[in-house]
């Protein structure tokens, strides 16, 4: 069984040497392209599948920051609605405040003018009646002129009275 | 089987293992004698007769570019099936044997090495068919393999280092003097154990495989009952099964071993 064989070592050279030769030729060179053009693609099918990752990561957080943006824009918009109306209820109360005092000064005023008016109505009233009743009561026409000085004086009296 | 009825089934057996009887000139039916009578015409020095495991031999290197020519003609960027297999294994050899071992510059080896991966691996797994023969398991071819590494090994060394260079840098440079004495000769044996264990190694194994299934199918036959005869059958199937798983491993080792130690030629540093 152990025995120098010169047909096996002969043949083995060949055989193999052969094999190498083809090898190195024909064989190797396009199976290492393809196993390297694969893994070249693999390898930027990857680094392009991160490159999209990282790229929707990038517009998420812009979207993101877009809405804060945009809620805090609508959060100041309310606020200064909130505050207009406020400033426009305070002026409105004040001026209808204002108003309010100014009617009810007119109307004071009314009032005291139509009560002075009265009083006068009345002081024109009550002279001429007392004259009457007097120059019934005395049945004598009293002159006019002379005795309104008394008619005041009676009348001062009656508004101190009153 | 051009035996007479007289021969027992056990020098039958036996008869697989011998290359130099005349049954080895048959490989399943085709008669290698008329071929063989052809080739003692050639004025050679050596008998170049063919038998069956050089028709092995012959098929294993046929199928090994013919797989790897097939695989490297394959179009579109998803292998299958059998282009699927040989891209794995070739890979395999391309980046775990070869680059792992002897770096960038290992790529104009790939051929060299890849070829023993794939010759061996065919060779072995051929063997396994019954009625073939593996080369592998002859001393003679693994001892050639051997040498042509060995050569690859100080060739590829002195290219690298230099032809003084290579044979200086076998021993580690910065020892005291004395001890290059020992230190050479240390180193020169351990190169020449090199392929000496390659072509061992190999060899024995693949033998040491298909003796234990002769033995217990030997055991088979001398068994006298039918009720143990099925028992060491079982076992030989068993050991079939690891025969196989053997031939990828020893292909494996050889094809590691020869890159690491080109590699270490290449690179002596490390």
């Amino acid at each position: 069984m152990i025995a120098l064989q010169s047909n096996l070592i002969f043949w083995t050279i060949v055989s193999f040497g052969l094999l190498v030769l083809l090898l190195g030729k024909f064989g190797v060179g396009p199976l290492v392209q393809v196993l390297e053009a694969r893994e070249r693609r693999i390898r930027e099918s990857i680094e392009q599948a991160e490159h999209a990752r990282l790229e929707a990561e990038r517009l998420l957080k812009e979207y993101e920051e877009k809405l804060a943006e945009a809620r805090a824009e609508a959060q100041k918009f309310i606020a200064e609605g909130k505050q207009l109306g406020e400033n426009l209820r305070a002026e409105i109360k004040a001026k209808a405040d204002e108003e309010v005092k100014l009617m009810i000064a007119k109307a004071e005023d009314q009032i005291n003018r139509d009560v002075e008016q009265a009083i006068k109505e009345l002081r024109t009233e009550v002279g001429d009646l007392s004259v009457t009743l007097a120059a019934k009561v005395i049945e004598k026409e009293l002159d006019k002129a002379a005795h309104e000085q008394l008619i005041e004086s009676y009348l001062s009296e009656v508004g101190r009275l009153s | 089987m051009s035996h007479p009825e007289s021969v027992s089934p056990m020098t039958q057996m036996f008869e697989e293992f011998d290359l130099t009887t005349e049954h080895a000139q048959h490989f399943f039916g085709i008669d290698l004698r008329p071929l063989n009578k052809l080739l003692a015409q050639l004025p050679l020095p050596f008998d170049i007769s063919v038998n069956k495991a050089v028709v092995v031999l012959w098929l294993a290197a046929l199928l090994s570019f013919g797989l790897i020519f097939y695989a490297g003609r394959g179009r579109g960027l998803v292998a299958k099936g059998l282009r699927n297999a040989i891209e794995a294994l070739f890979q395999f050899v391309k980046t775990d044997i070869v680059e792992d071992n002897m770096g960038h510059e290992g790529r104009k080896w790939l051929p060299f090495i890849g070829g023993l991966f794939f010759f061996i691996l065919f060779s072995n797994l051929l063997g396994l068919i019954p009625g073939s023969f593996s080369p592998t398991s002859n001393i003679n071819v693994t001892a050639t393999l051997a040498i042509l590494v060995f050569f690859s090994i100080i060739i590829q060394g002195m290219i690298k280092q230099g032809g003084f260079g290579f044979w200086k840098n076998l021993a580690p440079s910065g020892l005291p003097a004395w001890l290059y004495i020992i230190m050479y000769p240390l180193e020169f044996v351990s190169l020449l154990a090199k392929p000496f264990s390659l072509a061992v190694r190999l060899f024995a194994n693949l033998l040491a495989g298909h003796i234990v299934i002769l033995s217990l199918l030997s055991l088979g036959i001398l068994a006298g009952s039918w009720l143990v005869k099925p028992v060491p059958v079982f076992a030989a199937t068993v050991m079939y099964g690891f025969e196989i798983f053997v031939a990828f491993i020893q292909a494996y080792i050889f094809a590691i071993l020869t890159a690491l130690y080109i590699g270490t030629a290449i690179h002596p540093e490390h």
